[in-house]
C-alpha cells in the first residue's frame, strides 16, 4: 500500500530498457501473489464459507461491531491529526536546522522504530499510570492527578508516539525538496511571511503531508498492543475483536469476516485520499 | 550492478524466502514442547523437558510461541510440528476430537488427579492455579478489608476501584459476580448469564482490567487499585517478592488449571504420550512448583523447598485458601464461550 502512495520519480525505468524493468517487477509481484494475495483468497473463502453470506449478516446484526468498527476509524484519524499538528513543524525544522542538528533530530525520530513495541508500551503504562512520575510532576505544579491511561488519552499518547516517524519522514522527504527561494520571491512581491508560508510553503510540502497522514491512518487500523494495554475495554478496535475471535473462540470465519469489511472500508478511504493528492497536487501547480 | 546482476539479485531472494517459509516439522526422535514462553517455559524446560531428554534420549525442543490459532491452523493444514502443549482446560475442552489427541491412558496415568479436572479425554491436567481477590492494604487497614466476591461486588461497603482480567474467557468475574448476588457455589453450574451481567453492572464503573498476568502485578505495586481478582502466582510475586501492600481477602478461590494435550497429526504420537506420562510424575510435578507458582495437579509428593511464602498463596498448603477453592468448570466454559464473550463485549467494547 506504501509503495502505491509513493510519488513515482522521473524516469524511473530510465537505466533499463521496458522489458527488464518488467523483469525486476516479476519476482516481487510472485511473492506477493503466493504470500499476500493466495492467504487473502483463503481468507474470503473462510468468511464466506459458513454459511453462505452468514457471518457479514451477523455482523451487521452484532451491536458491537458497527462500533468498534467506527472507533478503529475515528482513533486513526485523531492519531493522524496529533502526528501532523507534532510532525509537521518537526520536519519543517528539519529543514532549517545546520546539518549535525538535522541528524539527531532525525535520530530521535527513528529511536522509537528500533524499540520494542511491547516495551515501549509497556513504558508508557509505568510513566503514565495514576502514581506514576508524569503524574506526580503535574501534581507537583498543581494540575494532576489527570487519568492518562485506560482512556483514550492513553491510546493515543501510544499510538501518535509509534506513528510519529511515519508522519514526519514522508514530509521532511518533499519540504526538503522545495525551493525556498520561492519564499524569498513572494516577500519581495510585497507578501507577509505568513502569506507567502500558507500560500506557497504549505501547498507545496502537501503532498509530503498527505503521504505521511496516508501511513499513518492505515498503519493505526491495525492497532492491537498499544490500545490493548493504554486503553480501557471501552476503546477496543477492531484488531482485538478478531483476535478474540479467532484465538480464544476458534472462530475463523467471523475473524476473517471481521478482517474483510476492514480491508474493504480502508482501501475505500485510501481511494478517498489519492483522490485528495491529486487534486492538492493540481493545486500546487 | 549491472541489469543481469540486478535481476539475478531479485530472483535469487526470492527464492530464498520461499525456502525459508517451507521449513520446520519436528525431526524424527525429537519432540516439541509449545508454551507462552518466559518463565513459565524456563521452569517447563528445568521441571520436565531437559530430565525427559537425559532419560530417553528424544530431545525436547521449545517453542515459545503459544497461539491456539496457530495450531488449529496447523492441524488443519495437516502438519502439526509442535507435540505437546500445555494449554489452559477450555481450549482442551472445546477442541478435543476436532484438533486434539484423546490422552493413552494406558501409557498415560491420571490416577489421583481430582476428577473435576479431568473433562475431556483429551486432557492430562498439569497444574493448577487459582483466581483470587487481594486487596490494598493501605487503602483498607488489616482485618477490615473485602472477605470475598459479595464485598468486591459491595461499592457502598468497600469503595474503590477494583482489577479483573480483561479477557472474556473464561473470566472467574462472571462466577463471582452470581456468587455476590446470592447463587449458592455448588449451584452455580449452568452459569446464568444475565444475572452475572446484570450484577457486572452494578460495578461496570469502579472496574479496570489487567490484560496479562504481569500487568495484575504492576497494579498491585503500584497501588493502582483497591482490590483485584487475580491469579495467586502473580500475586505472591507482587506481595512476597516486590512487597506491594496488598493482603489475601480469602473467601472464593477459583480454581484453573493448565492441561498437557498432544495435537492430531504429530510425527510421532507415541513418543508425545510418554511425554504426558512423564510430566504426570508427582515428584517431577512438585519440582515445577518450586520454580514457577503453581501447584501439582498430582498429589503424592510433598511440598518442599518452597521460595518463602509461597505457601501462604498455595490451596494445599493453606487451609484458608483451601476452604475457599470453586473449580470452574471448563466444559460450561468451553461449550458456552462464545455466547459470554458476545455479552462480555456488549458490556465493555459497545
Amino acid at each position: 500500500m506504501a509503495t502505491a502512495l509513493t510519488l513515482p520519480g522521473p524516469g524511473a525505468a530510465r537505466g533499463l530498457g521496458s522489458r527488464a524493468w518488467l523483469a525486476l517487477y516479476v519476482p516481487g509481484a510472485a511473492l506477493l501473489a503466493l504470500c499476500f494475495g493466495y492467504p487473502l483468497l483463503n481468507l474470503l473463502g473462510l468468511s464466506l464459507a459458513t454459511p453462505g453470506l452468514g457471518n457479514y449478516v451477523q455482523l451487521w446484526d452484532s451491536p458491537v461491531f458497527g462500533t468498534v468498527l467506527l472507533r478503529t476509524f475515528t482513533t486513526s484519524a485523531v492519531v493522524c491529526t496529533v502526528c501532523l499538528v507534532l510532525g509537521y513543524p518537526y520536519a519543517y525544522a528539519m529543514t532549517v536546522v545546520s546539518p549535525r542538528l538535522r541528524d539527531l533530530l532525525l535520530v530521535i525520530v527513528l529511536v522509537p522504530l528500533w524499540t520494542s513495541l511491547m516495551v515501549r508500551t509497556f513504558s508508557w503504562l509505568v510513566l503514565l499510570q495514576d502514581n506514576g512520575i508524569v503524574n506526580a510532576g503535574l501534581t507537583g505544579i498543581g494540575v494532576g492527578p489527570l487519568p492518562l491511561i485506560r482512556n483514550s488519552t492513553g491510546v493515543t499518547i501510544g499510538m501518535a508516539q509509534v506513528m510519529l516517524p511515519f508522519a514526519v519522514l514522508p514530509m521532511y522527504a518533499i519540504m526538503q525538496k522545495i525551493d525556498r527561494r520561492l519564499l524569498q520571491a513572494a516577500a519581495s512581491c510585497g507578501a507577509r511571511p505568513t502569506a507567502a508560508f500558507l500560500r506557497i510553503y504549505v501547498p507545496l510540502s502537501l503532498p509530503g503531508v498527505l503521504v505521511g497522514l496516508s501511513l499513518v491512518f492505515v498503519l493505526s487500523l491495525g492497532f492491537f498492543i498499544t490500545p490493548q494495554m493504554l486503553g480501557s475495554p471501552s476503546n477496543a478496535l477492531l484488531s482485538q475483536l478478531i483476535y478474540t475471535q479467532i484465538t480464544q473462540l476458534g472462530d475463523g470465519g467471523t475473524g476473517a469476516a471481521m478482517g474483510f469489511v476492514l480491508l474493504l472500508t480502508t482501501l475505500l478511504v485510501l481511494a478517498a485520499m489519492v483522490g485528495l493528492r491529486r487534486v492538492a497536487a493540481r493545486s500546487a501547480r | 550492478m549491472g541489469r543481469k546482476g540486478m535481476i539475478a539479485a531479485a530472483y535469487a531472494c526470492t527464492a530464498l524466502l520461499a525456502a525459508a517459509a517451507c521449513g520446520g516439522g519436528s525431526a524424527p526422535g525429537s519432540l516439541t514442547l509449545m508454551s507462552g514462553g518466559g518463565v513459565y517455559q524456563d521452569a517447563l524446560d528445568a521441571a520436565f523437558a531437559r530430565p525427559f531428554e537425559q532419560e530417553t534420549g528424544v530431545v525436547v525442543h521449545d517453542d515459545p510461541t503459544l497461539n491456539y490459532a496457530k495450531i488449529k491452523t496447523m492441524v488443519e493444514a495437516g502438519s502439526a510440528n509442535v507435540d505437546v502443549i500445555p494449554a489452559e482446560g477450555y481450549w482442551a475442552a472445546q477442541n478435543c476430537g476436532t484438533l486434539l489427541e484423546p490422552i493413552d491412558r494406558t501409557v498415560v496415568d491420571l490416577s489421583g488427579i481430582d476428577p473435576e479436572l479431568i473433562e475431556s479425554e483429551c486432557s492430562a491436567p498439569l497444574l493448577t492455579y487459582t483466581s483470587t481477590i487481594y486487596y490494598n492494604n493501605t487503602r483498607f487497614p488489616e482485618g477490615t478489608g473485602p472477605t470475598g466476591c459479595a464485598d468486591f461486588f459491595d461499592v457502598a461497603r468497600f469503595p474503590g476501584k477494583r482489577a479483573a482480567s480483561s479477557s472474556a474467557m473464561p473470566n472467574p468475574l462472571v462466577e463471582c459476580a452470581l456468587i455476590a448476588d446470592g447463587v449458592p457455589r455448588e449451584q452455580l453450574y449452568p452459569l446464568d448469564v444475565d444475572r452475572a451481567f446484570r450484577k457486572i453492572e452494578t460495578i461496570k464503573p469502579d472496574l479496570v482490567f489487567w490484560n496479562s498476568g504481569s500487568e495484575s502485578s504492576q497494579f498491585m505495586l503500584a497501588g493502582e487499585v483497591d482490590m483485584i481478582l487475580a491469579w495467586n502466582g502473580r500475586a505472591y510475586a507482587a506481595i512476597e517478592e516486590q512487597n506491594a501492600a496488598f493482603s489475601p481477602a480469602y473467601g472464593e478461590a477459583f480454581l484453573h488449571y493448565d492441561t498437557m494435550v498432544v495435537p492430531k497429526g504429530v510425527a510421532d504420537p507415541a513418543a508425545a504420550m510418554r511425554f504426558v506420562a512423564f510430566t504426570m510424575d508427582p515428584a517431577r510435578q512438585a519440582k515445577l512448583t518450586t520454580l514457577i507458582p503453581y501447584e501439582p495437579s498430582k498429589p503424592g509428593a510433598p511440598l518442599v523447598d518452597l521460595p518463602p511464602g509461597l505457601q501462604e498463596f498455595l490451596p494445599s498448603t493453606n487451609p484458608k485458601v483451601a476452604e475457599g477453592v470453586i473449580v470452574q468448570n471448563q466444559r460450561w466454559w468451553a461449550e458456552n464461550g462464545e455466547q459470554v464473550t458476545a455479552r462480555w463485549q456488549q458490556t465493555f467494547n459497545g
